[in-house]
């Protein structure tokens, strides 16, 4: 059984700050030790929901006191159980030297991120004389070139005593591994971008045998399963598509939202029980921030704090956190038609803006100026050039007001109370030297989105333009949150990079819609029960198909007089059985 | 023969480009498609490139007579088959040809940019780079001297260009590279390979190169022009291996670990000593084995002019010793590694195979996409910061120049984007290199990068030789100073004058700015030059750390704001970050 080590309440906000000091308190004095990283004030890093590296010690291993006053310093993060797992693996490491284990798995790994990873573990221990194990076959060739020297080996040595874990979004996990694990011999630390975020043992971290209690989502239907096997959890569903993955900064339900509890006692809510529903992309899903930071959890808890009464009776508050990163406003409302149907929400915001424009950037031209369709790009649809143009920035922008418009319109006539926030952007704020860098850094890990943030102060200026057009006559159901935010000065780290908030961030538009609501909420009335839902129906799983296959390959090769190639092809498909799909006929090359 | 443009294309290795060549050979277009999908080094299918390229120049991709690919993908999946380790690497390299289609350039080409495949012809690798260096030459007849780490097979590659022809004389093949054997040295110094080469060259002259003979003792040139490299060291195999063995480090010390901080010039730990030796004397050997082939080149052909390219010849300190020690007649083609591939199977088929008569020689590469006015702009509207339009080029160029001569760093975008990876007063930083102050500031708060990385000049062409030691001072079109391609010494009495520009031993990688080719540019150095009586500016390339250059208005504009710049003038408009 999985034993998941919980933070005590209170020390999130604080966490990667006292982690560090920590550490730095226990190691800082030891010769040739320091922290690989993990500075609080250093630049962050996309890929908010995986933790990213694990090394924590320096090149000479400390003395054992030094390992046990680190051991108290980490005694925020432990149960009981865990203390008696750190106690055992002080002990084994006091005595021998580990030997570090780098599982980097691929799947959906961006190539730069392993290479960081790799250049920072040759750094701290190039000199270590003991191999270091790279758990997958794709990234030890990353890992090799970035070693330069060090022992890189695929197979897990009989001998290891200890190793350190870097987590990753791989859903497969050598039975060695979870060995090392069961016997308490195996830590992982989560990070959050740099920041340290918690240090336990690994078994929690395996999503091949996820917490029964906290994981179960990725298990709840076949589209789920599906999800959790692929690398960023993202997977095509028959309505569109959903992000089903283990996401360590606070739970998500079975379709990718961050909803923690189950849904079916809100259908049957008295009328003094109101529900908002928040919608939107990854701006109100809260990437990098934990659960309980997200401005949804803010306003729920604020929202709940004020003790607002209606005919003397306490009103009390859900919020729920349908954001999905990614998504735009067209996404928002079939997620509203497929799980707001039975909860009935008193109130639906629709925080968003960003993705709309976004997509729109790199939507087929034809769906979006005759259908207003936008959506993610496909895997492997490279081909689009980002480029805007007056043309297309006012097809952009009327297509979203179009599909916001549609948006308000079902909202209204499910009974329920409309709000768009448009969200900030950075390119509205003087930015901190935090936010400057988290750019920076977001821009050189994500450089697909290069163009796309160039544009930003035009889309910017042009969708509040219109959108305050739009707002004409309904003032109280437009928020244009770049106002607030462009107030603040460079002393505020709001955003984590482009558009991602900070908790600082979150907190801001918490407060801004629960004042917005204070105003509105006398005059909404509370929801009659839904009707049941019916049952869904079994649609058959969606699979890629490859361009090539070994087998043509092997034919082009034997057309273009390569003989010796074509018959290595050959055998290797027919081994390997991956033949692929057939049919098409193998081409020459017309050599010049 | 169809009649019409033609496009080249590179991609699938690094730095993945097109060009559009006319049918008469002008070209039309040329970019490499990092400036538009801001991806350095992409190596992806160039669509955007050459949607953009077909946009600028009203080209209807379905006119093209040509697609010409610079590589034979099959060819190269055969070396692989032939060198690769074991089964397994085989496999992880056929499985990631599969799931990209790579060897199908045809359709990829096809579905990508909608053209029919019956037109995509495939040339080689080293055939591609000797013609995009001879076609642009401003010679009739010259050698032509490839050297890159490897394209199909070839490594080096010797061939006779005269009028429309180029005929292959020798050859060196894998796993002798001597791109690679730099390479291997670049990863071994902690550098990335195919990246930090040019890091490794800047190393250089802080070291002493006191391993140069025994490098070069491990080249045996053979009569047949090709040389053989021993492998004891090295492992260029396929698969993912390092480039080097545990031998290269028994006998030079260990690595240099990727990322360490440069020392302080006053206390240079023994580590880095040998480092900067070992980089001195791998960039020493590599000079000699280039000197040793272009002379090789000139004997066996009988010609004194000599055209180079491929990745080795971006190597702008060697180019220098070609230029002063072998010949002044030599022309390195701006792009010279694998993007100039695209450049080359165009004007091959256009010349080689359609017979059409050759241009003049290159003689500026603004070839990529222009910045106007109305974009200018429009970004400066979109922008946060205070802008203004400037009335004329005069007031802007002045306007400029006094913001340089006081030690302000000024962004300059204007007009096309600059083919090949230098910025040449297209889409530069300009600062002033009368301080060292400047340069500091340029390093670590706008290019974030390493301390001992030199500058370059940019110096009018009329005052270039009262400031540089130039081995040609007529400096014609094509000339390697033109394209910032050759390293000379700056004038001893003007040293202490640019010391911003002037690398530790002396040296500068100079460009040399044409009133004809780059009249804007020109004016402005002269305008500074009426400012500080110093006709000299430090110039580098406009990019954000680990960011291809900017090419669109609105990429400046981002980079200006990330950056501490003071201003950025796009066309006529100056951008700035005073409160109005």
């Amino acid at each position: 059984m999985a034993h998941r080590v919980d933070l005590p309440p209170g020390l999130r906000q604080s966490l990667a700050d006292r982690a560090v000091a920590s550490l730095e308190a226990a190691f800082g004095q030891a010769d040739g030790v320091s922290i690989a990283f993990g500075r609080a004030d250093g630049p962050v890093f996309n890929e908010p929901s995986y933790g990213d590296l694990a090394i924590l010690l320096g090149q000479d291993w400390p003395t054992g006191d030094q390992l046990l006053a680190a051991a108290e310093a980490f005694a925020w993060t432990a149960s009981d159980l865990a203390r008696q797992r750190l106690d055992a693996w002080l002990s084994v490491v006091c005595s021998s030297r580990p030997t570090i284990v780098l599982w980097a798995a691929g799947i959906g790994r961006e190539p730069s991120t392993l290479a960081l990873w790799a250049r920072m573990v040759a750094q701290r221990f190039r000199y270590w004389g003991k191999p270091i194990v790279v758990v997958d076959e794709g990234a030890a060739i990353t890992v090799r070139e970035q070693l330069a020297g060090g022992e890189v080996c695929t197979a897990m040595p009989a001998d290891v005593a200890v190793a350190v874990l870097f987590l990753a979004d791989s859903l497969v996990v050598p039975r060695e591994l979870v060995e090392m694990a069961e016997a308490g011999r195996l830590w992982a630390a989560d990070f959050v971008g740099q920041r340290l975020m918690k240090v336990q043992p690994t078994a929690t971290g395996f999503r091949a045998e996820p917490d029964p209690t906290f994981a179960r989502h990725l298990e709840t239907h076949r589209f789920s399963r599906s999800a959790a096997k692929t690398g960023g959890g993202r997977i095509p569903f028959p309505f569109g598509d959903i992000r089903v993955f283990d996401n360590l900064l606070g739970p998500t339900d079975a379709f990718g939202h961050r909803i923690g509890g189950p849904l079916e006692d809100l259908a049957s809510r008295t009328s003094f029980h109101l529900v908002i529903a928040v919608f939107g992309g990854s701006g109100a899903f809260g990437p990098r921030c934990f659960h309980d930071e997200t401005f949804a959890a803010r306003l729920e808890r604020r929202l709940n704090a004020l003790q607002l009464r209606r005919d003397s009776q306490p009103l009390r508050f859900t919020v729920l956190n349908f954001g999905r990163s990614g998504v735009a406003v067209l996404q928002e409302m079939i997620h509203f038609l497929l799980f707001c149907h039975r909860i009935r929400p008193e109130i639906v915001i629709s925080h968003s803006g960003m993705n709309d424009l976004g997509l729109a950037l790199s939507t087929d031209p034809y769906l979006l100026t005759a259908h207003d369709i936008t959506y993610w790009e496909p895997e492997g649809a490279e081909e689009r050039p980002l480029e805007l143009s007056e043309r297309d920035l006012d097809d952009m922008v009327s297509t979203y007001l179009r599909r916001l418009q549609q948006f308000h319109e079902i909202v209204q006539a499910s009974g329920a109370t409309f709000i768009h926030g448009l969200q900030p952007l950075s390119c509205v704020k003087q930015p901190s030297r935090q936010e400057k860098l988290g750019l920076i850094e977001f821009l050189r890990y994500w450089p697909d989105y290069r163009k796309a943030v160039s544009y930003h102060p035009r889309l910017v200026s042009a969708l509040r333009r219109d959108l305050a057009q739009w707002a004409a006559g309904r003032e109280e159901a437009y928020i244009d949150f770049n106002l607030p935010f462009s107030a603040r000065g460079a002393d505020a780290t709001l955003f984590y990079d482009h558009c991602h908030l900070t908790a600082e961030g979150h907190a801001l538009v918490a407060d801004i819609y629960a004042k917005r609501l204070v105003r509105l909420i006398p005059a909404i009335p509370g929801r009659a029960p839904p009707p049941s839902r019916p049952r869904g129906v079994v649609l058959p799983d969606c699979g890629a198909v490859a361009e090539m296959s070994i087998t043509t390959l092997a034919e082009a090769a034997e057309a273009n007089g390569f003989a010796e190639l074509a018959s290595r092809l050959a055998t290797m498909g027919t081994e390997s059985g991956c033949t692929g799909p057939v049919g098409k006929s193998p081409f020459t090359y017309p050599l010049e | 023969m169809t009649a019409g443009p033609v496009l080249g294309v590179a991609c699938d290795y690094h730095d993945s480009a097109i060009a559009l060549v006319g049918s008469d050979g002008d070209i039309l277009f040329a970019a490499e498609e990092e400036r538009f999908s801001r991806r350095k080094h992409d190596s992806r299918l160039p669509v955007r490139a050459a949607r953009i390229a077909f946009e600028h120049t009203g080209v209807d991709p379905r006119d093209l007579a040509a697609v010409v690919y610079y590589e034979q993908p099959l060819a190269k999946l055969d070396r692989l088959h032939r060198h690769v380790g074991d089964d397994s690497a085989f496999e992880g390299i056929v499985r990631r040809w599969l799931a990209t289609s790579r060897a199908d350039i045809p359709g990829r080409l096809s579905r990508g940019l909608g053209i029919d495949r019956a037109r995509v012809a495939l040339l080689t690798h080293h055939l591609s780079h000797a013609a995009s260096a001879f076609y642009c030459s401003p010679f009739e007849e010259a050698a032509v001297v490839v050297i890159d780490g490897v394209g199909e097979d070839e490594t080096v590659s010797l061939w006779r260009g005269r009028g429309l022809d180029l005929e292959p004389v020798a050859s060196c093949v894998f796993p002798h590279s001597l791109g690679l054997f730099y390479s291997a040295f670049t990863a071994f110094l902690g550098f990335e390979v195919n990246e930090g080469e040019y890091k490794v060259m800047g190393m250089a002259p802080f070291g002493r190169p006191r391993w140069a003979e025994e490098l070069l003792s491990e080249f045996s040139f053979q009569p047949d022009g090709s040389f053989r490299l021993r492998q004891h060291w090295f492992d260029f195999r396929p698969g993912g291996r390092l480039p080097y063995t545990a031998g290269l480090a028994e006998r030079f010390g260990p690595p240099r670990p990727p990322g360490t901080d440069f020392p302080q010039a006053t206390d240079v730990p023994a580590d880095w000593q040998r480092w900067f030796d070992l980089a001195a004397s791998v960039q020493v050997c590599a000079e000699e084995v280039i000197l040793r082939l272009v002379r090789d080149a000139l004997q066996r052909t009988g010609l004194d002019a000599v055209c180079l390219a491929g990745g080795v010849a971006l190597n702008s300190v060697a180019n220098g010793r070609v230029n002063r020690e072998v010949t002044s007649r030599l022309f390195v083609q701006p792009a010279a590694g694998d993007a100039g591939g695209a450049l080359g199977a165009a004007l091959w088929h256009v010349h080689c195979r359609n017979r059409r008569p050759r241009r003049q020689a290159m003689a500026s590469c603004a070839l990529g996409r222009a910045v106007d006015f109305e974009e200018a702009l429009a970004a400066a509207r979109a922008g946060a910061f205070a802008w203004r339009v400037l009335p004329d080029e005069a007031t802007l160029t002045s306007e400029v120049a006094r913001r340089l001569a006081a030690g302000q760093v000024v962004g300059w975008v204007q007009g096309r984007s600059e083919w090949g990876p230098r910025a040449l007063g297209q889409r530069s930083i300009l600062a002033s290199p009368l301080t060292v102050e400047a340069r500091d500031m340029v390093n670590l708060k706008i290019k974030y990068r390493e301390p001992f990385r030199p500058f370059a000049p940019s110096v009018t062409k009329e005052a270039a030789a009262d400031w540089f030691d130039l081995p040609d001072q007529d400096l014609p079109d094509g000339a390697a100073e033109r394209f910032m391609l050759s390293v000379c010494p700056v004038r001893a009495d003007r040293r202490d004058a640019i010391p911003a520009v002037t690398h530790v031993d002396g040296s500068a990688r100079v460009h040399v700015v044409d009133r004809q080719a780059s009249p804007l540019y020109h004016a402005l150095i002269q305008a500074f030059g009426r400012c500080t009586r110093v006709p000299v500016l430090l110039n580098t390339s406009f990019n954000v750390r680990g960011e291809p250059l900017v090419d669109s208005a609105a990429d400046a504009m981002l980079a200006f704001a990330l950056t501490d710049l003071d201003a950025l003038a796009i066309d006529r408009i100056l951008v700035t970050k005073e409160t109005s």
